[in-house]
């Protein structure tokens, strides 16, 4: 035939391959009829069967190959589980079908089933040994050798392998092993968290691509996971849907990000089995940082490890010192990890990731590190945190697998940071235990909270927990369902979540290791946070599943920041009634001195301090109330009465206050000897605190106080004003002072009306508190129980020696009295009430408008902030 | 399949050896699937797409070209009872407009000779069709055939162009640039590599194309008029016309090159870019 060609060649130099071939066979008809006339026809018939049967054995050849090579499709797949990067295609026979062609053919004896319990790969090994031997099958063995090779020995000696049958020295690989080969390469690169290289990879490769959707699908997933969508949406352009497992991590890619489902199609794979632990480097993840941090004791994040692209190194130590605080910012994934106690999964939209060492990583993954025994089994001991500059992050499988990896090393850290004692964080050993006392005013001021929150209850309990020291105590409680939360009790551990990450838990099922009852379907706990940490906790549980999804987060963390200075007070009050027998009212919004911040600050000082201000004022209250802040809850301080006794033998008896009252009515050698004890003792003494009528340099310049006394002392002053510049707090006085001896005396407390609470607002009370806290008193022991008005008021006064103004002078009030008024008289909806507030200062209504407007005040909208209100 | 000892055809009134028969059988049927991949190609003129699909060589003969060769190949083959005689003899007996669509034509002519050149041609007659996922199938049945390098330039060319009809110009620009690499590709595809590579934006990609064109091609050879008419023509019609711009990376060779309009490459650009550049 060769021969033949060669002439027609020079016959038809410029014939068309079409020409050509068609005169060929014209040839060949002819050659045929000459060679019919000959003897040796018999000959040409043999040819033609030894033909007939080269073509039956090709036939069964390829069968056989096919069956070897989809076998081996479905016993490497199984080894390497479902959901990985492959691009092999579809296999052409099951399994079953694959095995009947073997076994039919009449040489299957030498190829034997799988044995029970022989692995997947042991198997995939017999059958590319047999497939390698068949004749022919080359290019099949080949490609499927290098598939094989990456079973064995994981994806970057399969990428060699893949590579190795692209080069040119490599015998000429037919047009589908070749595009089976640059999806192979892509396959391992993309199992290695190399998107960009496999990106580059699919670019140089895309004649092949042109021919072949599934490896296009690849090349539009590597423009997805690196955030390219509309190059990914261009791409995908008239490409047939992708039908196959999609792998694993864009599975899970596709729940958490919806937008990009037509991007990511194909079939959901088959859950992943947990891998065997793995502890990777940072670029077997293809991260750019990898990290592992121990949660400490005192919720501080302790690295344990950290490797990250070279690039990034000068940014490692803020960003782990920052780590260390991260767990009580609402808006950091640490916080997230903590409370939920279950991966954290975050992809990049468009503002950087918050919380990144990287600032262009698209994703980043925190893995909680879970105590695997004792109380705090299940919470979270540490985690890893890897951060990549694309979408692809590992499987959940896989992160299972490295956190499994990091478990003994983490927990080790952690063990040994909490020490023998403590086996846990924060924890809360019995939440159902403790008192709740209605007449407690911490009761109360979580009461008063929840019905400011003006949630409905009766289909939740809500639980309020006093904080001190990281350790929470049950203090009031109430609500209109699970009610016997005390017998069918959960773990609460929401509470521990709560106090470790100073915020807001929420659980939208039944989770009776997270919720206080049992059989709760819902639950939520808020924190309040003050300087020290969590000072609150309060915790609301419903009988529905999901039932505080739709609160208002934000709403109920703004009442949380709010709450802390009622609270605050609240704890304090309740503290001084424990210790001193007596509730107190100590709000700073009502006009205390203090906010919750600057108290602590003083409280916490060693430095003398001296307390200033009137007769009956609260000096001396304000004064236990920094020893608790400086002292904590335990022992009370210890009061001195200057001019009793002699100063010179004072010694200290453990306490760690020192209240020094009447000090400026003591003579200069009592003054002087104090001075010389306090001198003496030096940091052995307990903290002074004097209670002064007057500021301690104008008390020494008057004579009244020993000058280095003085000079002590006057470092840090705190003033208390009289009761007149905080009208606001007399009505909560008065209601209090009337509960008080009403409780001590057994009697029912009599009920002040408006007109009664107006007039004594107006009142300038010389006598501070304690002229309030009489005429109460004698209201109380008057008409016990009965209604009191604005006459019984002025009547009991006037027994009492004390002679009431009907108004508040209207020449030229204060401005402090107006705003004073206003505020008190305020409606729920934050309006000014002028007529209320008129009636308060004891004026008609158009006489508080013509006043403002004397003040420069809009009486439309007192309270806006151009008013100056003080 | 064989068999030994010769057989009597009454017809012919002598002894044909079978095999020889056989031949002239095939030869009949690669005739008769020739006269039909014509007719498809003359057909799918006709259909939505089918100027943006190229020329195929069968269709450079016109409709009365093809019936002339029709009738004679009917009088020549009028004594034999093939089946598929009387297909063709229907068809030429018709007005082109009542002829079978393009898509039935090609696969007839795809049974009678199923070869790599009629899958070709079938491909082209479902992209002129407008169904350019079914085209995409069958031409990579015919590049997986180890075709010859002719057909796999064609095939790589149709190919882009079906990408291009999903609107998929990167893949379109594999395609294009697999078919120019083929020795002693056609003009559509050196044009088709540097017009994709400036429409996705690939530099890398435009420069090297732009150079092989220039070094390939003569800017007044006649098949580079004719392929850049029909450039035109699709840019025209898919792409907004003079609206169409390149991607940003390579607006600037672009621009370049059509303010040249001297050599191959720049003609190209100035073609579809126009007054534009």
């Amino acid at each position: 035939m060769t021969g033949c060609e060669d002439i027609l060649d020079l016959l038809l130099p410029d014939a068309a391959h079409d020409d050509r071939e068609r005169a060929r066979r014209l040839t060949l008809a002819l050659r045929l009829f000459l060679h019919a006339g000959r003897a040796e026809r018999a000959e040409e018939g043999s040819a033609a069967l030894d033909g007939a049967s080269a073509e039956l054995v090709e036939l069964a050849r390829r069968r056989r190959e096919q069956a070897l090579c989809a076998l081996l499709f479905h016993h490497l797949a199984a080894h390497l589980g479902p959901g990985r990067f492959r691009a092999w295609g579809r296999p052409e026979l099951s399994v079953d079908e694959a095995w009947r062609v073997l076994v039919d053919e009449p040489t299957g004896g030498s190829l034997r089933l799988p044995a029970p319990g022989e692995s997947p790969l042991a198997v995939a090994t017999r059958l590319y040994a047999h497939l390698a031997g068949l004749e022919g099958g080359e290019h099949a063995a080949a490609l499927w050798g290098a598939r094989l090779r990456r079973a064995r020995a994981g994806p970057v000696d399969g990428e060699e392998a893949h590579r190795e049958l692209l080069t040119p020295h490599a015998s000429p690989a037919s047009r589908a092993t070749r595009r089976a080969a640059v999806g192979g390469v892509a396959a391992c690169l993309l199992e290695r968290g190399r998107v960009r290289e496999a990106r580059l990879w699919l670019d140089d490769q895309l004649g092949e691509l042109a021919g072949d959707d599934e490896l296009a699908w690849l090349l539009v997933w590597c423009e997805l996971l690196l955030g390219n969508e509309e190059a990914a949406r261009t791409a995908a352009r008239g490409l047939a849907a992708y039908e196959g497992d999609l792998p694993a991590p864009l599975a899970e890619l596709r729940g958490r990000r919806e937008d990009w489902i037509a991007l990511l199609p194909g079939r959901e794979p088959e859950p992943e089995p947990e891998g065997s632990p793995e502890r990777p480097e940072r670029a077997d993840l293809g991260a750019s940082a990898l990290a592992v941090f121990v949660l400490g004791p005192a919720s501080e994040a302790v690295r344990l490890e950290v490797e990250v692209a070279p690039g990034l190194r000068d940014r490692v130590d803020e960003w782990v010192d920052a780590r260390d605080g991260a767990s009580a910012d609402p808006a950091a994934p640490e916080h997230t990890l903590i409370a939920r106690a279950a991966p954290v999964l975050r992809h990049r939209r468009e503002a950087p990731l918050r919380g990144a060492l990287d600032p262009a990583c698209l994703s980043q993954a925190l893995v909680p590190i879970r105590f695997d025994h004792g109380a705090a089994e299940g919470e979270v001991a540490g985690w890893v945190s890897i951060e990549l500059g694309h979408h692809l992050l590992p499987s959940a499988g896989r992160l299972a697998a490295l956190a499994a990896g990091w478990r003994g090393r983490v927990l080790e850290a952690a063990w040994e940071r909490r020490g023998a004692v403590a086996e846990a964080p924060a924890t809360v050993s019995e939440p159902a235990t403790g008192r709740v006392d209605g007449r407690d005013p911490r009761a109360r001021a979580f009461a008063g909270l929840v019905a400011g929150l003006g949630m409905k209850l009766a289909m939740r309990r809500w639980w309020g927990y006093d904080v001190e020291d990281d350790s929470p105590q049950l203090v009031a409680s109430s609500g209109g369902a699970l009610a016997d939360w005390r017998d069918d009790a959960g773990r609460g551990r929401a509470l521990v979540r709560a106090l470790t990450t100073g915020g807001r838990i929420r659980f939208d099922a039944p989770d009776e290791r997270l919720s206080l009852h049992a059989r709760s379907g819902s639950g939520l706990v808020l924190a309040a946070r003050g300087p020290r940490g969590t000072e609150a906790l309060l915790a609301f549980e419903s009988t529905r599943r999901r039932d505080f999804a739709l609160v208002d987060q934000e709403r109920l963390a703004r009442a949380m920041d709010e709450f802390l200075e009622p609270w605050c007070g609240a704890r304090f009050s309740a503290w001084h009634a424990e210790r001193f027998g007596e509730e107190v009212l100590v709000e700073p919004r009502l006009g205390f001195p203090l906010a919750p911040g600057d108290l602590l600050a003083a409280g916490r000082a060693r430095m003398p301090a001296a307390v200033v201000g009137p007769e009956g004022a609260g000096k001396e209250t304000l004064a236990r109330w920094l020893h608790r802040e400086g002292a904590g809850t335990a022992g009370r301080p210890r009061r001195l009465l200057a001019g009793e006794g002699s100063a010179a033998r004072l010694v200290p008896r453990g306490e760690a206050t020192w209240i020094v009252a009447g000090l400026e009515r003591a003579g200069e050698a009592w003054q002087a000897e104090l001075e010389a004890t306090l001198a003496r003792l030096g940091d052995e003494a307990p903290r002074v605190l004097v209670l002064l009528g007057q500021r301690p340099e104008v008390a020494a310049r008057a004579g009244g106080l020993h000058g280095e006394l003085a000079a002590r002392v006057g470092r840090l002053v705190l003033t208390v004003p009289p009761l007149c510049d905080r009208r606001n707090a007399i009505p909560s006085l008065a209601r209090l002072f009337v509960r008080r001896v009403a409780e001590a005396e057994g009697l029912a407390a009599p009920q002040l009306d408006e007109a009664a609470v107006a007039l004594l607002w107006r009142q300038s009370w010389p006598g501070n508190l304690r002229q309030l806290e009489a005429v109460m008193a004698r209201l109380v022991l008057q008409g016990p129980g009965a209604a009191v008005g604005a006459a019984e008021v002025r009547e009991v006064a006037e027994r009492v020696g004390l002679h009431l103004v009907a108004k508040i002078p209207s020449r030229h009030p204060s401005r402090r009295d107006l705003f004073a008024a206003l505020e008190e008289t305020r409606c729920a909806s934050g309006t000014a009430n002028k007529t209320r507030a008129a009636a308060y200062l004891g004026w008609d209504p158009d006489t508080l408008v013509a006043r403002l407007r004397d003040a420069r005040i809009d009486p439309a909208d007192p309270f806006a902030a151009s008013a100056g209100a003080p | 399949m064989s068999f030994r000892g010769p057989v009597r055809d009454g017809r012919l009134g002598r002894e044909v050896p079978r095999s020889a028969h056989d031949e002239l059988s095939e030869i009949l049927r690669a005739e008769i699937a020739t006269l039909l991949a014509e007719a498809a190609a003359l057909r799918a003129t006709q259909a939505p797409f089918g100027r943006f699909v190229g020329q195929p060589r069968e269709s450079e003969a016109n409709a009365f070209a093809w019936r002339v060769r029709a009738r004679d190949a009917l009088e020549l083959w009028r004594d034999e009872r093939a089946g598929d005689l009387h297909l063709l003899a229907s068809i030429a007996a018709l007005p082109e407009t009542e002829w079978p669509g393009p898509t039935t034509l090609a696969r007839a002519a795809l049974g009678l000779d199923p070869t790599p050149r009629r899958r070709l041609a079938l491909a082209r007659a479902l992209l002129a069709e407008g169904e350019a996922a079914a085209a995409r199938a069958e031409l990579v049945r015919v590049l997986d055939a180890s075709p010859t390098p002719e057909i796999e330039w064609r095939a790589c060319t149709l190919l882009a162009r079906a990408h291009e009809q999903g609107g998929n110009d990167r893949l379109a620009l594999g395609a294009a640039d697999r078919a120019a690499d083929v020795p002693g590709c056609g003009v559509e595809a050196l044009v088709d590599s540097l017009f994709f590579a400036l429409a996705v934006g690939d530099l890398r990609r435009a420069v090297r194309a732009g150079a092989r064109l220039d070094l390939l091609l003569r800017p007044t050879a006649a098949d580079l008029e004719r392929a850049l008419a029909e450039l035109r023509l699709r840019v025209a019609v898919f792409r907004g016309g003079s609206s169409w711009r390149p991607a940003p990376a390579t607006a600037e060779l672009a621009r370049a090159l059509a303010s040249g309009a001297g050599s191959s490459a720049e003609r190209v650009a100035h073609a579809v870019l126009g007054d534009g550049a």
